[in-house]
Parts: C-alpha cells; structure tokens; sequence
C-alpha cells in the first residue's frame, strides 16, 4: 500500500477515535469543574444542609436545595405522567391501525413539533395556561392561585415531550417485525390483543430508554418551565403552587449578585446537583433496561 | 389427556351469515377456493384460483418463485385485512361458509387455521407464555388447565422433554428449529382444524426440516395443511396434493402422484422436470 494511504488510514482513525474520547473527556471536565467551583459553599455548609433544608436565604447565608430538588422532580414526574398515556396511544394507533398515508402525513408534523423553540411553548403557556389555570381550573380546588404554577409548568414540559416520544416510539414500533404481529393475528387476536401483548411487550426495554430520554430532556429543559412556574423557592404542596426547579434558579441568578462569592459557588452546586441527578438516573435506567431485555429476548 | 378441551366455539365463525351461493366442491373439503383473485393497488397477483384442499391431508402449493404462492396462502386466512391498497375477490370457503364474507369473526376465523411462517416467530415471552398465548386470549385462566394445554401440545410437537426444565424461559434462547417447533405448538394449542405453512422449514437446517416433516406427516391423521414449498423435493417427500402456481395463475392441481408423475400441463411438466423454476 502507498504510503499516503496509509497516512490518510491512520490520521482518519486517530482522527475519529479522538473525537469520540473528547466527547467522554467533556462529561469529566464539567463534572470536576463544576465540583471545584462548588468547593466553596460545600466546605463552609454541611451536605446535609445544603441538601436537607429548603430555606433559601442567599443574602442571610442560608443555601437549602431541597425546594429546588422537589421542584425538579415534581416538574418532571409530571410531566412525564401526563405526556406518556396520550404519547403511547397515539404512536400504537399510528403503528398499529393508520393507513401509511396518515402515517407519512403525521411523521414530519412531530418532527416539527419536536423542533418547535422552548421559548414558544413557554410564551404560549404564559399567554394561554396560565390565565386558563388561574381563572378556570384553580378556583374549583384552591382559593386563590397566579397560574403560575406546578401545573403550568408540568403541562407545558408534557406538550413539549410528547413529540419527542412519539418520534421515539414511532421509529420504535416501525422496527418490530410484521411477521410478530402476524403470528399473533394467526392465533385469533385483535389488533388490540396484538398490540398490547406482542407490540408494546418486545418494545418495551426501548419504551422504556424512550421515557428515559424524556426524563433527562425534562430535568434539564430550563426557559419554557421558567416561564411558567413561578419560581418561588417552597416545597411543591399543591398542583396550584409555583414552583422553582434547579434550571430556573441557575439561569435567573447566574450572573447576577456575584458580589456574593458563596452564591456563584452555591448556584455551581445547583448545576452538580442537576448534573449527578441526570447521571445516577441514567446508570440506574440502563441497569434497569439490562435486566429487561434478558427477560424479554 | 386427550380431552383437555376448552369451552371454546370452534366451528362457528360467522355471525348470522350463511353462504348464498353454494359452491360444488370435493366431500368434505377443508378449504374451497374458486375464483380467487387479489389485486395490490391494481396489479394483480392472484388470477381466478380455484381449488380444493381435501381433508386430512398435506396440500403442497408449488411454484417458481414471485408465482403468487404466499400472497395465496396469506389469503385464507385473511392476513391481507391490514395491508394497504389489497382488494380480494373471489370465494374461500369453509364448512359451505365464505371467509369473506361480510359479519364473519375474523379472530375467530384465524383460529382454526394455525401458520407456520417462514422463520419462527417466537412472541416476546417465556416457552410457556408462547403456547399459552392464545387459549389465554380465549378465556382459559386456571393455571392448571393452561398447564396441561402446554404440556400436552409440547408433547405433540416432541418439544415437551427438550424445554419442560426451562419452561419460564424466554422462547428466544431456543434454537432455531426448536423455535419452529414452538411455534406449532402454539398453534395447536387453539385446536386448529387446518395448518397454514409458508415454506415452514426454508431457515431450518436439514435435521430439524425432517423433524418438521416428521410432525405435519403426523398431523395430518388429525387435520389438514396446506405447505407452501419451494423446494421440489420437500413436495415430492410429503405432499398427498400438489397444487403448481406460475405467474399468479393456478396451472394444475391434483394428487401429488398424478400432478409428478403424469402431469397434464406442460408448463407443470417443465417445472417438475426442473427446467423452469
């Protein structure tokens, strides 16, 4: 072989191997920097301050997390409970009982959905779910409540995930052979039957990377959720109270009352929080999905 | 054993429906065609086929390939309902009832004909799971009957000694021709009265074809199957009738030794002879 190729051989592979290795190398390079940065606000508080109380008083020096962390999860679990029943239905009814034509008339239209700015859902739940919350919804359970609240922002979130699952799933159930849903047809099934026990049965380890995913884009999705939340630092009580999730924090605060040192370096906590949030959860959903596709196979 | 039977309606598939047109067919025919054709968006697949699969007895349909072998097979028992743009016309009959007819229970329908697809399509739950997969659909629950329902039809497809310590298992790890066998198992075990094979044995390798074989020569005594094959040979070891397809029309058909023997057409000449194909 003539020299140049083998240079260009070699360069291409040490080329793309790099890449790859600078994209794990990224992940360690923000998880210790931003462990350093915490470094300050972790050596003058104990763990179990920061984490364990939810007052948060910046200027009195008092930093606790946890409405921030029960913003986020209650943000995100929402969400996902809302958006997963309708998100699951509409994929098996598109999959399982549209024609191809309605099939290919849907498939851009979610990817557009999908591709929509959070800034506009934000916008739109301000304009539109907020007042509809506030006025209509919250009076039948609740005194009195801005609209600004869990709600809001679990519905927004769940409006922007849905497109993202279904995009998901659709590929999904595309990819699972016809000749499984024909042997089950064959034995005397409904297309129901077919779809419950057969379909969502062998997709089920990647339904379940599907709302992995959507968990992970909900913790960290921060401006639409922002928009309409609220962003008061209580612990979530009802479906009708603001909220404050850990994005909103960091991207209101940061950069503004730098004067104080332990806030910068407690706002870079709130980003490791976020970021091991995201990382255990994953480690856990993959051993989770492990399991499942041995039991499935 | 023999008895385990479940409550299940077994003959009756069509509601409040009786065929209008009597068609004249051999006695007891398990499936009647006559004037079958299928058309995908326009272009036909399947001229005017008629014929009859007698009764306990393996029917082989034969034919070069792209002759419209499968699209046929997949018509009697209804498997193009969900495929877009698929007109069928024509008759199929069982038991004097058309299949396409309106009202007829087409879950119910599907039920007496077990298939047996090309590669085994084992569903995405245990060995046990697989066989109890469609008396379940029908309203059997006790453990105990579903118990005996999948060891007995197990044992019918010589599966029951390999698997019964792995029963919980997932019908993936099986090899691939114990996946086959499975997947007989599990269609007999809706007490089929007809077996539909779509070159059953084509992903197997010769030992478990013959183990395959074996089996449907054995079923037969109880019901009827019509193989789709494309190898001669297969044809010619196991088919009582032979029915020769070539480009989506029916050539001859006939009993295996007369249709191999002595065929009447040329083209079915040819073709047994090994010149087209």
């Amino acid at each position: 072989m003539k020299l140049s190729r083998r240079i260009k051989d070699l360069t291409a592979t040490r080329l793309m191997m790099l890449t790859t290795m600078s994209a794990f190398a990224l992940m360690i390079i923000i998880g210790v920097v931003l462990a350093v940065k915490s470094e300050q606000i972790l050596s003058g508080h104990s763990l179990w301050s920061l984490l364990g109380s939810s007052v948060w008083k910046p200027m009195k020096g008092e930093f606790g997390f946890l409405a921030f962390i029960a913003g986020t999860l209650a943000v995100t679990a929402l969400a996902i409970v809302l958006a997963l029943p309708p998100a699951l239905m509409a994929s098996i009814w598109l999959s399982e009982y549209a024609n191809s034509r309605i099939r290919s008339l849907f498939a851009p239209v979610i990817d557009l959905l999908a591709g929509i700015p959070p800034v506009v859902y934000g916008v739109w739940g301000t304009l539109t779910l907020v007042p509809l919350i506030s006025e209509t919804l919250a009076p039948c359970f609740v005194d009195f409540s801005t609209g600004y609240s869990l709600l809001a922002g679990g519905i927004v979130l769940a409006i922007m995930v849905i497109p993202l699952m279904m995009g998901l799933f659709g590929e999904l159930f595309a990819s699972i052979p016809r000749d499984l849903r024909e042997a089950s047809l064959a034995l005397g099934a409904t297309r129901w039957e077919t779809a419950r026990r057969v379909v969502v049965r062998k997709a089920l380890p990647g339904i379940v990377a599907t709302v992995v995913l959507a968990i992970s884009r909900a913790f960290g999705e921060t401006i639409a959720v922002m928009m309409v939340c609220g962003n008061v630092a209580d612990m979530p009580g009802s479906l009708f109270n603001p909220v404050y999730p850990l994005p909103a924090l960091i991207a209101n605060n940061y950069g503004e009352m730098m004067s104080l040192p332990d806030y910068e370096s407690a706002l870079m906590l709130a980003a490791l929080i976020l970021f091991v949030i995201i990382i255990a959860f994953n480690v856990i959903s993959h051993a989770i999905l492990h399991r499942l596709k041995q039991r499935i196979a | 054993m023999e008895n385990i039977l479940f409550e299940m309606n077994t003959s009756v598939f069509v509601d409040n429906y009786k065929a209008t047109a009597p068609v004249s067919c051999i006695e007891n025919a398990a499936l009647c065609i006559r004037g079958l054709n299928v058309a995908i968006q326009g272009k036909p697949i399947l001229k005017d086929v008629s014929f009859d699969v007698p009764p306990k007895s393996i029917t082989c349909i034969i034919g070069p390939s792209g002759c419209g072998k499968t699209t046929l097979l997949r018509s009697l028992n209804r498997m193009h309902d969900y495929t877009a743009g698929m007109k069928v016309t024509g008759q199929v009959t069982i038991d004097g009832n058309d299949i396409y007819a309106p009202g007829v229970d087409v879950a119910a329908l599907r039920r007496r004909m077990g298939l047996l697809a090309q590669r085994p399509t084992v569903l995405p739950m245990s060995v046990f799971g697989n066989v109890a997969y469609g008396p379940k659909l029908y309203g059997v629950k006790r453990g105990e009957l579903l118990r005996a329902i999948v060891e007995r039809n197990l044992k019918a497809v010589g599966l029951w000694e390999e698997v019964h310590d792995r029963l919980h298992s997932p019908a993936g790890i099986l090899s691939v021709g114990q996946q086959q066998r499975l997947c007989l198992a599990r269609a007999l075990a809706v007490q089929p009265a007809i077996i539909l094979g779509d070159e059953a044995t084509s992903a197997l390798d010769p030992l478990a074809t013959r183990t395959i074989e074996e089996l449907l020569l054995r079923l037969k005594q109880q019901l009827s199957i019509v193989l789709v094959t494309h190898t001669l040979r297969q044809a010619r070891r196991i088919a009582d009738h032979v029915v020769f397809m070539y480009m989506g029309e029916m050539v001859e058909s006939g009993s295996a030794q007369q249709v191999f023997s002595n065929p009447v057409h040329d083209l079915t000449r040819e073709f047994v002879g090994g010149s087209i194909g």
